[in-house]
C-alpha cells in the first residue's frame, strides 16, 4: 500500500493496514455496486453523498480499504477532503494545495490515473507507506470538480475490473454531487437574495449618510464573510473618490481621496468592472496611500446606478488561505446595485435636508414678514419678522385664520379677496392696512403666493413688507407738493394785486403830473413803474418755472398764421429794440400756418428778442423765420434770433439754459432780467417737442434758434424728461383718439399698432408730464397709462387727471406689471389691466369707449366683475359690446353709440337704472332702443312705477343660464329691429 | 359817452382803473363781486363790461355765462381781466363768452385799444 503522495511533512499519517482481497465474486460486487448507487441517490447533501461513496466502496464485497474523496475549491484551487476511510489522522476539510500530490493529475486531464508503485513517482516520500494508488476524476461534463483517491499498501494491487468499478462509482458520485450542487446553488442563491433584500430593507430605512455607509460596509463584510473592507463615494465635482467608511484593514483610511485609476478602488471607478486581486502586496496597481495596509487579497466593485458611478467598495481577506472567486463577485453584483441606490437616496435626502435648512434659514432671517397658510387659510408657520411686525408670537398664531387675525374692519373683505384670488388664480400684490396685536395699524405691501407641491395646491404664503415709512413719506411729499402748488397760486394773486396797484397808480400819476404842470416828477414815477414791472416779470418767470417743474404747465394748441404771430411779437418788442439804439431786421420766408401753443411761442420769442436787446448796444438784431421738411417726415419751423452783442464763451453757453444762471452773476445787475427766461424758453420748446439751440463767440454776438414741429399735436411728450426715444406721431382714427402714456417705446409701439388696427387714432407720450399736457391738448377718447415710469409715475398721473375737472371724465386704463387693482380703482381708474396685456380683454374694454358706429348691446352695470362677464359672453356671440358703469356714463355713451339693445342694472351709483330709463325715454331718438333690466333685486311697486313700462323685460340675475340670457337678447332684438336678430 | 361796467373786487384796482377810464372819457359804473356784476349787467344797459375773473361770490367765468344767458340775443362786449398771465386763461375766458381778454396789471393803452375795437365793432 502506499500513502498519498506529497502530503506536507508533519501531516498525519495513515497506518499500514492488512491487504484485503481486492475483489469478491462478481455477483456480490454487482450487489455492492447497486447498494452504493442507491445510497448515493438517497443522500440529501453533498457531504452525505461523499460519505456514501467512500462507505459504499468500503463494502467487503469490493474490498477497498483506504479511500478519500476531495472536491476542488474553485476560489483557491485547493482539493478539500470531504470524506475518507482508513485515514484516521487526517482532519476534516483537509486541504491539498495545487501543485501537490498525485491526486492532482486527473484534475489536469480528466482521466483516471493508476500508479502501480508510488515509490517510483517523483515526490514520493520514503517515510510513508509504499504501495499502489488509483485517482479517479469526478466530472461534470468536461469539468473536473473533485477526485476519488483509492490506495493500497501493496504494489500492483489494482486491476482492470477495479478501474471499472471505481469509474462507475465516480460517475454515480459525479451525477449525484452535480445535482446536489445545483440544488445547493439555488438554495444558496435564494439565501443570498434574501440577505440582500434584508440589507436593502434595512438600509433604505437609514437616511443619514454617515451611518448608512458604515451599515453598508458592515453588511457587505458579513455577507461575503470577509475580514474587512472600505467604501468610497464618488465626488463628481472633483472627479475623485473619497473613502467614507473603513473596517479592519489595518489603517483608518477614511478621508483618503483617490483619483480615477489610483489603487484598486480607483481602478474599479475607471473601469466600472469588479476586480479581484489575489496578492495585494504584489499587485502593480496599488496606491502609495495603501502601503501600510494589512490585507492579503482584495476584491473591489463599483457602485453604479445605471452607468453613473456613485461609489466603490472594496473587501479584503487578511487570511492568505482565502481568495476571492466568481461566487464572491456574483454576490457582490447582487449587493452593489442595492447599496448604490441606498447611498444615492441618502445622499439626495441629505442634500434635500440641507436645502430645506438653507431655505428655513432664509425665511427665519428675512426682514420681510412671511406667513404660510393651509388651504383653509389657517396659519401653519410664520417667521420672526412676522412676529415683530404684528406683535404675535408664532405659538399664538398657529392654527388661527390669518385674515381674521390681522385685517381691519375696512380691509377684511380686501384681505379675504386676496386670499381667495391667490387660491383661485395665482400670486397677488397689493397695498393695504393691517392690524397689529395691540390694535395699531400698519401700512403694508402684501404679496400673496400660492404654494404648490408637484402641481397640487397645498396652501399659500403671505409676504408683508412694512411700508408705513414709505407711505408716510409719500403722503408728506404729496402734502408738501400740494402745499407748494397752493402757495404758488396764492402768491400769484397776493403778489400781483398790490403790484398791479403800484404800476397802475404810478402810471396814472405820471399822466396826471404832466397835465398838472409838474413834468419834473415824471422820471421818478417812471422809475417806480419800471421797478414794478421788473418785479412782475420776476414773479411771472418764477411762477412759470415752478409750474413747469410741478408738471402743471399745460399746452393749449391752436392753429395760427405764423407771419401774423411774428408781426405781433415785433410790435411788442419794438420799444425795447429802440431803447439800446438797436436795429431789428425781420426775415420771414413762406411759413404758412402752424399748430402750437401760441401764447408760449410768443413768450419764447419775446424772451430771446429781449435778451438780444439787452446784450446788444447800437447793433443789429435779426429775426429769421423759416419752414422746412424734417428728415423723419413732417415739417418744422425755425425761429432764429441773432444779435451783434457781447457774445458768450463755451463755458457760459453750457450754463445758459439752467435756471437762475446768467452768464455771470454780475450780468444780472448790469443787464437786469431774472435769468429764468432761457430756461423757460427751452422747457416750453421741449414740451412742444422742439428745442432751443445757441451758437456764440465772445464779442461776435449770439444766435438762438427755436425749432418746433409745424403741428405740435402730431407729436407728444416732453423730451427733457427721461423718455426713451422718439415718440410716434398721433394718428387719426374714426373710433376716436387714445392717448398712450408709457415710458417704454416698445410698449407704446405695440399698443399703437393694436389700437390703430382697432380703428383708433393714437397719440403717445413717454412720461407723466407730457402725458398730462397732451391729455389737456387733445382731450382723447381714452388714456392708457403705464404705472411704472421714471419721474412722475402712473399713480401721480392718474391722480392729476382725476383732479382736473376737464380731464376727470376721460376713462383711464391702467396697464401694469403689478397687480394693484384696488389702488387703481380707488384712484379712479376705469380699468386695470395686467401686463402683458391680453389683447382680447383690451379690445372689449376699449369697445366701451369707441366713438364710431353702432354697437349692438350697451351694458349698464356698476359691478366690474358682472360687467366683464357680460361683455365676454356677448362678445363671444359676435355682438359688438359697449359698457358704462352707471346711468350717467351710459347717457354719455349714447351720444356716440346707438345700441340695438341696452342691458340695464338697477342699483348703481351716480345715476341708477330707473333714472336712466326715464332719461332715455325723454329723448326721441333713443326711445325705441329696447331695454332689458338685469337685476339682483325684486322689483318693488315703486320700481315698476319708476320704470313706467319703459323696459322690455326684467331678468333676475343668476336665475338664467347663459343660453337663456342669450336667447332673451336675441328675441328682444329681433322684435325691435326690422329684420333683426342674428 | 360810452358806459362801462367794471366788475372788480380789489378796491385799489377798481379805483385806479375807474379813474383812468373816466379821464379817458368813459362813464364807469362799478360792481364789487360777480353776483352784483350780473345783477347790474342785467338791470342796466352798458356799452361794455370789464370783468375780473377771480371774484368772490361768483367767479368771472360764471358771471359772464349768466350775463350771456340773461341777455339772450343782446350782445354786450365783455373783456376778461385776469391776474393769471398763464396761457389757458384766455381760452377759458373766450369759452365762457368773453369777447376779449387782458392781463393785469393793466397796460392802459393796450386795454384802451381793445375797448375801442369792441365798441367800434358794436356800433357797426
Amino acid at each position: 500500500m502506499k500513502r498519498r503522495a506529497a502530503a506536507k511533512p508533519g501531516k498525519p499519517r495513515r497506518k499500514p493496514a492488512a491487504r484485503k482481497p481486492v475483489n469478491g465474486s462478481a455477483p456480490r460486487r454487482q450487489a455492492a455496486l447497486l447498494r452504493l448507487s442507491a445510497e448515493i441517490a438517497a443522500a440529501p447533501s453533498e457531504a452525505e453523498i461523499c460519505r456514501a461513496v467512500v462507505h459504499g466502496l468500503r463494502d467487503p464485497a469490493l474490498g477497498y480499504v483506504f479511500l478519500g474523496l476531495f472536491l476542488v475549491d474553485e476560489a483557491s484551487g485547493d482539493r478539500v477532503l470531504k470524506a475518507s476511510i482508513g485515514w484516521p489522522d487526517v482532519p476534516e476539510e483537509w486541504r491539498v494545495h495545487p501543485g501537490q500530490g498525485l491526486s492532482e493529475r486527473p484534475l489536469r486531464d480528466g482521466k483516471l490515473r493508476y500508479t502501480p508503485d508510488v515509490t517510483r513517482e517523483a515526490g514520493y516520500l520514503p517515510s510513508l507507506n509504499s504501495g499502489s494508488e488509483v485517482d479517479v476524476p469526478l466530472l461534470i461534463g468536461e469539468r473536473v470538480f473533485g477526485v476519488l483517491v483509492v490506495e493500497s499498501n501493496r504494489k500492483n494491487a489494482f486491476r482492470k475490473n477495479d478501474f471499472e468499478i471505481l469509474t462507475a462509482a465516480a460517475t454515480q458520485a459525479s451525477i449525484a454531487l452535480g445535482r446536489a450542487r445545483l440544488l445547493g446553488d439555488e438554495r444558496r442563491r435564494a439565501n443570498e437574495q434574501q440577505a440582500v433584500l434584508d440589507t436593502l430593507a434595512d438600509l433604505s430605512g437609514e437616511l443619514e449618510l454617515g451611518k448608512l455607509l458604515q451599515a453598508v460596509l458592515r453588511r457587505a463584510t458579513t455577507l461575503l464573510g470577509v475580514s474587512g473592507g472600505e467604501l468610497a463615494i464618488f465626488d463628481e465635482a472633483s472627479n475623485e473618490l473619497e473613502v467614507v467608511a473603513s473596517q479592519q484593514i489595518g489603517v483608518d483610511s477614511r478621508g483618503t481621496r483617490l483619483a480615477l485609476g489610483e489603487g484598486a478602488m480607483g481602478h474599479v471607478a475607471r473601469s466600472k468592472e469588479p476586480i479581484c486581486i489575489a496578492e495585494y502586496h504584489e499587485w502593480m496597481g496599488q496606491s502609495a496611500k495603501y502601503a501600510s495596509v494589512d490585507v492579503h487579497s482584495v476584491m473591489a466593485a463599483p457602485l453604479l446606478i445605471g452607468h453613473r458611478l456613485v461609489g466603490v467598495f472594496a473587501l479584503t481577506h487578511d487570511d492568505p488561505a482565502r481568495r476571492f472567486g466568481p461566487d464572491d463577485i456574483r454576490l457582490l453584483n447582487l449587493f452593489a446595485p442595492q447599496a448604490a441606490v441606498a447611498i444615492e437616496n441618502a445622499r439626495l435626502y441629505t442634500a434635500a435636508q440641507r436645502q430645506k435648512q438653507y431655505f428655513e434659514e432664509l425665511v427665519q432671517n428675512s426682514p420681510v414678514a412671511v406667513v404660510t397658510l393651509d388651504n383653509r387659510h389657517n396659519i401653519v408657520s410664520c417667521n420672526p419678522a412676522f412676529e415683530q411686525l404684528y406683535g404675535y408670537s408664532q405659538r399664538e398664531v398657529i392654527g388661527r385664520n390669518l385674515d381674521e387675525l390681522i385685517s381691519t374692519e375696512s380691509s377684511r373683505s380686501e384681505a379675504v379677496a386676496i386670499t381667495q384670488h391667490v387660491l383661485a388664480e395665482g400670486a397677488v400684490r397689493s397695498i393695504g392696512q393691517r392690524r397689529r396685536r395691540d390694535g395699531s395699524l400698519v401700512d403694508v405691501e402684501v404679496l400673496g403666493v400660492p404654494v404648490r407641491v408637484e402641481g397640487e395646491l397645498v396652501g399659500l404664503m403671505g409676504l408683508y413688507h412694512d411700508i408705513s415709512e414709505l407711505t408716510k413719506a409719500r403722503r408728506t411729499a404729496e402734502e408738501a407738493n400740494s402745499a407748494k402748488s397752493q402757495f404758488l397760486a396764492n402768491m400769484s394773486h397776493e403778489l400781483r394785486t398790490p403790484l398791479n396797484a403800484i404800476i397802475g397808480y404810478s402810471e396814472m400819476v405820471e399822466e396826471e403830473v404832466s397835465e398838472l404842470g409838474h413834468p419834473e416828477l415824471a422820471p421818478d414815477l417812471q422809475k417806480i413803474q419800471s421797478a414794478g414791472k421788473h418785479l412782475l416779470a420776476l414773479i411771472n418767470d418764477i411762477l412759470d418755472l415752478s409750474k413747469i417743474e410741478a408738471g402743471k404747465t399745460e399746452l393749449y394748441l391752436e392753429e395760427f398764421d405764423v407771419a401774423d404771430m411774428v408781426g405781433d411779437v415785433v410790435t411788442t418788442i419794438k420799444p425795447l429794440v429802440d431803447k439800446n439804439g438797436n436795429t431789428l431786421v425781420v426775415e420771414v420766408g413762406t411759413v404758412g400756418r402752424m399748430r402750437a401753443d401760441l401764447t408760449k411761442l410768443r413768450q419764447m420769442l419775446l424772451n430771446l428778442l429781449s435778451n438780444a436787446c439787452k446784450f446788444t448796444e447800437r447793433g443789429t438784431i435779426t429775426l429769421q423765420v423759416n419752414r422746412s421738411q424734417v428728415a423723419g417726415g413732417g415739417e418744422e419751423l425755425l425761429f432764429r434770433v441773432r444779435d451783434s452783442g457781447i457774445g458768450m464763451t463755451p463755458a457760459q453757453m453750457a450754463k445758459l439754459f439752467e435756471a437762475f444762471a446768467q452768464a455771470e452773476a454780475s450780468t444780472s445787475r448790469r443787464y437786469g432780467g431774472t435769468g429764468l427766461g432761457l430756461a423757460i424758453t427751452r422747457r416750453f420748446a421741449q414740451m412742444m417737442r422742439g428745442d432751443v439751440n445757441v451758437a456764440s463767440e465772445p464779442g461776435e454776438g449770439s444766435s438762438f434758434t427755436i425749432r418746433l414741429p409745424a403741428d405740435v399735436s402730431a407729436v407728444g411728450g416732453d423730451g427733457g424728461d427721461g423718455g426713451d426715444g422718439e415718440v410716434g406721431r398721433p394718428s387719426e382714427g374714426k373710433a376716436g383718439m387714445v392717448l398712450v402714456i408709457d415710458d417704454d417705446a416698445d410698449a407704446r409701439d405695440l399698443l399703437r399698432r393694436f389700437l390703430e388696427s382697432e380703428g383708433f387714432g393714437v397719440a403717445e407720450a413717454d412720461g407723466g408730464e407730457p402725458g398730462l399736457a397732451l391729455a389737456r391738448a387733445l382731450k382723447p377718447q381714452a388714456i392708457t397709462l403705464d404705472v411704472l415710469m421714471p419721474g412722475m409715475d402712473g399713480w401721480a398721473v392718474l391722480s392729476a387727471l382725476k383732479a382736473d375737472p376737464e380731464l376727470a371724465g376721460i376713462p383711464v386704463l391702467m396697464l401694469s406689471m403689478l397687480d394693484d387693482k384696488s389702488l387703481g380703482f380707488a384712484l379712479g381708474a376705469s380699468e386695470y389691466l395686467s401686463k402683458p396685456v391680453d389683447r382680447e380683454r383690451l379690445r372689449q374694454v376699449l369697445g366701451r369707449y369707441r366713438k364710431d358706429g353702432d354697437c349692438d348691446v350697451l351694458i349698464v352695470e356698476d359691478d366690474p366683475a358682472t360687467r366683464e362677464l357680460l361683455e365676454r359672453l356677448l362678445a363671444s356671440e359676435g355682438w359688438a359690446v359697449a359698457s358704462a358703469e352707471n346711468g350717467r356714463v351710459a347717457l354719455e355713451a349714447l351720444e356716440h353709440h346707438t345700441p340695438s339693445l341696452i342691458l340695464l342694472d338697477l342699483m348703481m351709483p351716480v345715476m341708477d337704472g330707473c333714472e336712466f330709463a326715464t332719461e332715455l325715454r325723454r329723448r326721441e331718438r333713443w326711445r325705441e332702443i329696447p331695454v332689458i333690466v338685469l337685476t339682483a333685486k325684486d322689483l318693488s311697486a315703486e320700481d315698476r312705477r319708476r320704470l313706467n313700462g319703459g323696459v322690455q323685460g326684467v331678468l333676475q340675475k343668476g336665475a338664467l343660464s347663459r343660453e337663456e340670457l342669450l336667447r332673451e337678447i336675441h328675441d328682444r332684438m329681433a322684435a325691435s329691429v326690422p329684420g333683426g336678430g342674428r | 359817452m360810452p358806459k362801462i361796467l367794471l366788475v372788480e373786487d380789489n378796491e385799489m384796482n377798481r379805483d385806479m382803473l375807474s379813474r383812468r377810464l373816466t379821464r379817458k372819457g368813459f362813464e364807469v359804473e362799478m360792481a364789487v363781486d360777480g353776483l352784483q356784476g350780473v345783477q347790474m349787467a342785467l338791470a342796466n344797459r352798458y356799452d361794455l363790461i370789464l370783468m375780473d375773473m377771480s371774484l368772490p361770490e361768483l367767479d368771472g367765468w360764471e358771471a359772464t355765462r349768466r350775463v350771456r344767458e340773461g341777455h339772450g340775443d343782446r350782445h354786450v362786449p365783455i373783456i376778461a381781466l385776469t391776474a393769471h398771465a398763464m396761457s389757458g386763461d384766455r381760452e377759458k375766458a373766450m369759452a365762457a363768452g368773453c369777447d376779449d381778454y387782458d392781463t393785469k396789471p393793466v397796460e392802459l393803452d393796450r386795454l384802451l385799444g381793445k375797448i375801442n375795437a369792441l365798441l367800434v365793432r358794436g356800433e357797426r
